[in-house]
């Protein structure tokens, strides 16, 4: 029984028989799956928000909505693909509701940041740089397929069922950002063989 | 130019590094956002755990105790309310589910749910097991025609029933 086990965060249930667990109560399963998806959840936040503060809020969110889900959850993919769209939604209501509360006074303040313009600083000019600049100016869309596929590892099939779009499109943002990317003096180097 | 699906699977890693990068630095946990999640998880959870427990308890009673063919029946009917809360138990078009009928022998006491005989605070399905038993002993009260047909037979038990699954927490995922 989940009562034997050591401590939540070692437990080597996999996500299917925790949440059969959690369905019936077993509240030390929530902590363990808990354990084991908050940090990744929490990379996802901050991506949106990127604030510390408002990710920590969003995963804190995803986390509340997800265990009312319980008694009669049905995992029917990964547990990452469930919680993906959620903390994204989340992240991206927070970060816009901060914004409103802040109003023109954060525009200002980022106007008046002399290192935000990378191109004002020589040494920051260099290819790393211009990669980022680069990847920073494909649509979202785009760059979002790209950092679940090729950062965090997911398959295609998973990056579609994450952001909620058919296989098909995963595939052709993928092949349009790689298009722009190849086609991009700063990048095409990278591309030959 | 690579094969088209080649593109799918594999990106420069100098791309992927600086994919990485636009990631910032990790986020650090929250110790006390921690706290508050999995402590209102156990609250929840807590609910979940009761209801759980009520109902393996019923199984066991009507799998060792009870005996009979009203037990099988019911272990049946029961078995088939927890899977399918809303099947065959739907209340007359112009009668709400849970209707008492007009002039009750026994009326229950303001304070408790209609259907709610153990006085629980809950309508359960405890309250539709005990329902069977009256039914079954011949003595259950006119306040339990809930489908106001002038008896009180298996469809109250079933509406009483299907009343008290609906009531427990939401099923979705």
């Amino acid at each position: 029984m989940p009562t034997d086990r050591a401590s939540p965060q070692d437990d080597s249930r996999s996500d299917l028989e925790l949440i059969d667990a959690v369905n019936h109560g077993d509240a030390r399963a929530f902590e363990a799956l808990y354990l084991r998806h908050r940090d990744y959840m929490l990379r996802i936040a901050m991506r949106f928000t990127g604030e510390r503060d408002l990710a920590l809020d969003a995963v804190q969110d995803s986390f509340i909505y997800f265990y009312k889900k319980f008694p009669g959850f049905v995992l029917t993919a990964k547990l990452t693909t469930f919680l993906y769209p959620v903390v994204k939604h989340n992240a991206l209501s927070l970060k816009q509701k901060a914004k409103r509360a802040q109003g023109d006074a954060s525009e200002e303040a980022l106007k008046a940041q002399p290192d935000s313009d990378p191109a004002s600083d020589p040494a920051k000019a260099d290819s790393a740089d211009d990669l980022h600049a680069l990847l920073s100016s494909l649509p979202d869309s785009q760059r979002e397929v790209l950092v679940l596929r090729f950062v965090d590892g997911l398959s295609l099939e998973e990056v579609g069922s994450a952001m909620e779009i058919p296989l098909g499109t995963v595939k052709t943002r993928i092949h349009h950002a790689v298009r722009k990317l190849r086609e991009s003096e700063k990048a095409k180097k990278y591309f030959e063989p | 130019m690579p094969h088209e699906d080649e593109q799918l699977d594999r990106l420069p890693p100098a791309i992927i590094d600086a994919l990485r990068d636009l990631d910032g630095p990790a986020v650090l946990p929250d110790t006390k956002r921690d706290a508050d999640v999995l402590s209102g998880a156990r609250q929840h959870l807590a609910g979940v755990a009761q209801v759980e427990r009520k109902r393996r308890n019923l199984r066991l009673f009507f799998a060792g105790g009870a005996g009979g063919a009203f037990a099988a029946a019911a272990m049946v009917a029961l078995v088939a309310w927890l899977g399918n809360p809303f099947a065959s138990s739907e209340p007359h078009a112009d009668q709400p589910m849970m209707a008492m009928s007009e002039e009750p022998a026994s009326p229950q006491p303001a304070a408790l749910q209609p259907g709610d005989l153990d006085a629980s605070g809950d309508v359960d399905i405890l309250d539709a097991y005990l329902l069977a038993r009256q039914v079954e002993q011949g003595g259950a009260a006119k306040a339990y025609d809930f489908n106001s047909d002038g008896r009180i037979d298996q469809r109250d038990i079933d509406l009483l029933a299907s009343r008290a699954v609906a009531l427990s927490p939401g099923e979705q995922g």
